[in-house]
């Protein structure tokens, strides 16, 4: 009971997470949620080491220093939610753009040894579209 | 049989067959042909041996028939034929061929009759001359051929004394061609030289019976007149009578002229009649009439004429007074009344109908001129547009009218319209030669149709022509007449032709469709293919083909000229890199001059396929770079994958730091 009181409390960010995410994997939730939980262990495991009881429990969750690891964990998990699409993202442009630029000289070499015949499906293709 | 070798700019003299040499500087004009220039000749190998040498022209093929059956015939009282073959003849700068003739020592007959050198008595000519011509025309007919030269100018004493009697060329022209329109049947007369035909042995017995009449006359039966009078005397009088009228023939020859020169084939004597005739046993051949007379003249051309026949030989050489005749009802009235004729009559209004004569529109003014022609005269030669040729002269005809016009428009036309076979049909007993004939007709009628290279005009000419040269452009003055000579042609003029030309044209096509007993008509026919690989690919074929089967020699030359044509087959692979590797490859098979590895080599079935299948690939690989491109290009795409990738990218990162941080605390804890 005790447990369930704390965790109830020390996981409110992550509930709040869950029902503000629009990700369709909920990842922004994931990511609150694994921070809150790994912020929560430490505290969890006074709890069941210690006198377990709720009123242990209430003393944690009105434990500024715990509440600012449990709680500043959850804002770390936000914030990775927040700024690692955006790295990954100029990476994945990056990786790109090599990759077309791989890709045309791949069509270049196609060209110089079959001719620009071998265009001609795909000149279709587009005039179709 | 064999082609010599000398080439132009030898010094030596000119040799045939390995043994017989020909000296270009010793003429021999008393023994000269109107169709060969004679020339001393020698066989090294006998100097003993007799032999002149006759120079054709190289404009008329020497006549393949005889040369193929009296080849070494040896035969007695005749001008026998020792070696045949093509010699660079100095004189007129080209190759030609010659033929090697035993030589008369005794001089013509004709002179010896002139000089009254030998009796003109009858007993004495029988002895001397009939006879021996008797013997002559049974070898020739067992060898199946009429000699069709029997002239009196054209009868040599082999010795010098004047007791053996031969026969002259017969090589050196087509048959007929060099007789004077008297020595010939009234219906070959009517031809052309070249389009009388190759005739029979009663042909060969008219002959000797117009040569006996002069000979025993000693002057020429038809001296001073022009050869349509002697022909027209001919129709309207029949041979006999006209040959004889005013001669002083002696009485015992008059049995054997009569029958000699009897206008009627059938009834005419042959050699065994004349055998009889000498040995003592009488006959009395029967002179028809040679032409049926009407009641009463037809005019044409300013002449009153009597004679369907002679009207029918008018109106072949007047045709647009012949066309007027045509238009009137005159001709049929004068059929039906004057030659009691209705059947014909209804059969020439019949011809003029079809040829919409009686209708405003004249449709087939030649045809109708030439079938009206052939129901007036069923044994005339066909007449047609100025032709005039018996069936079985057609081949020499073409040959010639080819080579005076470059074109042989008329006779192409006379068989594409059938003329022939109206001919035939018109005929009340076929003639011996008739129906190999008509199928040569027909044969004829289907390569002209066709349009493809092998076959046409070019084809008939060679296929009907054994000993006719290639006339092609490139290589006439090569005088290539047998296959085996093609390629060396080739790559002896390889150098100097024009490098745009292709070493196959039309010419040079039939001749290897005619002369290669290899069937290569399918290859030829692609020749003239709209796709310029095909094409160069099947004279590829066709030239490596000749190399290998007449195992002939390498042809660096030809094969270079050739390449030079090669592009557009090297073209038809996809793959640049092994294009490239062709054009590498070629020059080195074109420095070998093997024709075989050059066709092999771009005509790879396999490398073909796999060059298809590896394109097919590229063209796949390439839509789907594309695609890739577009996806990788499009913001949105871009910008979604991004965020997707990032947003698991964190969740991960979240998951794997909180199970990081959860087992430090454990642990320390």
């Amino acid at each position: 009971m005790p447990s369930v009181i704390f965790l109830f409390f020390a996981l409110l960010p992550t509930v709040v997470a869950y029902f503000t995410d629009r990700t369709p994997e909920k990842s922004g939730a994931i990511c609150v949620g694994s921070m809150n939980m790994a912020g929560s262990i430490p505290s969890l495991w006074q709890l069941w080491f210690g006198a377990n009881s709720v009123e242990q429990a209430v003393s944690i969750l009105t434990d500024p220093f715990s509440l600012v690891v449990i709680y500043g964990a959850a804002a770390f998990g936000w914030a990775l939610f927040l700024s690692i699409p955006t790295v990954v993202m100029a990476l994945t442009r990056t990786l790109d753009a090599r990759r077309v630029s791989a890709l045309r000289t791949n069509q270049r070499q196609l060209v110089e040894e079959w001719g620009d015949a071998v265009t001609e499906d795909a000149n279709d293709a587009k005039e179709a579209k | 049989m064999a082609q010599a070798p000398n080439e132009q700019g030898s010094s030596r003299k000119p040799v045939i067959d390995l043994y017989f040499e020909i000296d270009p500087d010793a003429p021999l004009p008393e023994l000269d042909s109107p169709t060969g220039k004679a020339f001393a000749a020698q066989n090294t190998l006998d100097p003993n041996q007799q032999v002149f040498a006759l120079v054709c022209s190289p404009d008329m093929p020497p006549r393949a028939i005889a040369v193929s059956r009296l080849y070494q015939a040896r035969l007695k009282n005749f001008l026998n034929l020792h070696a045949i073959g093509i010699v660079f003849w100095p004189p007129i700068a080209r190759r030609t061929h010659v033929v090697i003739l035993d030589r008369p020592q005794g001089g013509p007959v004709l002179s010896a009759i002139e000089e009254n050198a030998i009796s003109k008595e009858v007993p004495d000519l029988v002895k001397l001359i009939i006879e021996p011509v008797v013997n002559l025309l049974r070898e020739t007919a067992r060898h199946g051929i009429a000699l069709r030269s029997i002239r009196a100018d054209n009868m040599w004493f082999m010795d010098p004394e004047r007791t053996m009697p031969a026969i002259g060329d017969c090589f050196t022209s087509p048959p007929g061609y060099n007789q004077p329109v008297v020595y010939e049947p009234i219906e070959r007369s009517m031809a052309q030289p070249a389009g009388r035909g190759r005739g029979d042995l009663k042909d060969d017995c008219y002959a000797l019976g117009v040569t006996l009449l002069h000979l025993v006359t000693g002057k020429d039966p038809t001296r001073g007149k022009e050869e349509a009078r002697v022909i027209r005397d001919k129709l309207n009088d029949g041979t006999y009578a006209a040959l004889t009228t005013g001669a002083s023939v002696p009485l015992s020859l008059l049995e054997p002229l009569r029958g000699l020169l009897s206008d009627d084939s059938q009834a005419r004597w042959g050699v065994e009649d004349l055998a009889n005739w000498m040995d003592g046993r009488r006959l009395t051949p029967l002179q028809k009439s040679v032409s049926q007379k009407a009641d009463f003249p037809i005019h044409f051309n300013e002449r009153d004429i009597t004679s369907p026949r002679v009207l029918a030989q008018e109106m072949a050489t007047n045709p647009s007074l012949a066309v007027s005749l045509l238009k009137d009802t005159a001709l049929e009235n004068w059929i039906r009344r004057g030659l009691n004729n209705k059947e014909l009559s209804k059969k020439v209004s019949n011809i003029s109908a079809q040829g919409g004569f009686l209708s405003s529109n004249r449709t087939d003014e030649n045809g109708t001129i030439a079938l009206s022609c052939i129901a007036l005269d069923p044994s005339a030669p066909i007449r047609y547009r100025g032709l005039s040729l018996m069936p079985d002269g057609f081949a020499t005809s073409l040959l010639e009218e080819y080579v005076k016009k470059a074109d042989a428009q008329i006779p192409a036309e006379m068989v594409m319209r059938e003329i022939p076979n109206a001919w035939f049909a018109a005929q009340v007993d076929l003639p011996q030669f008739g129906i190999e004939e008509l199928r040569t007709f027909d044969r004829v009628r289907l390569w002209l149709k066709d349009t493809a290279f092998g076959t046409g005009l070019e084809r008939c000419l060679y296929e009907l022509n054994p000993m006719l040269h290639c006339l092609s452009p490139l290589i006439a003055k090569e005088y290539v007449v047998s296959i085996e000579d093609l390629l060396p042609a080739l790559e002896r003029v390889s150098g100097a032709v024009d490098p745009q030309s292709k070493p196959i044209d039309r010419h040079i096509a039939a001749f290897i469709a005619s002369r290669q007993t290899e069937s290569l008509e399918r290859h030829l026919a692609r020749i003239n293919s709209d796709e310029a690989d095909q094409a160069i690919l099947s004279i590829t074929y066709v030239l490596a083909e000749l190399q290998y089967a007449l195992k002939s020699e390498e042809t660096p030359g030809l094969t270079a000229w050739l390449g030079g044509h090669l592009a557009p087959a090297v073209a038809v692979y996809r793959s640049r890199s092994h294009r490239r590797r062709l054009e590498r490859e070629i020059p080195k098979l074109v420095r070998k001059g093997n024709l075989a590895d050059i066709f092999n080599i771009l005509e790879d079935q396999e490398k073909k396929a796999e060059d298809e299948t590896a394109f097919i690939a590229a063209q796949r690989e390439y839509v789907r770079y594309d695609m890739e491109i577009v996806s990788r290009t499009d913001q949105d795409a871009q910008t979604e994958r991004g965020q997707d990738l990032g947003n698991k990218t964190a969740a991960f990162t979240s998951v794997a730091l909180g199970i990081m941080v959860g087992v430090l605390v454990l642990l320390v804890g």
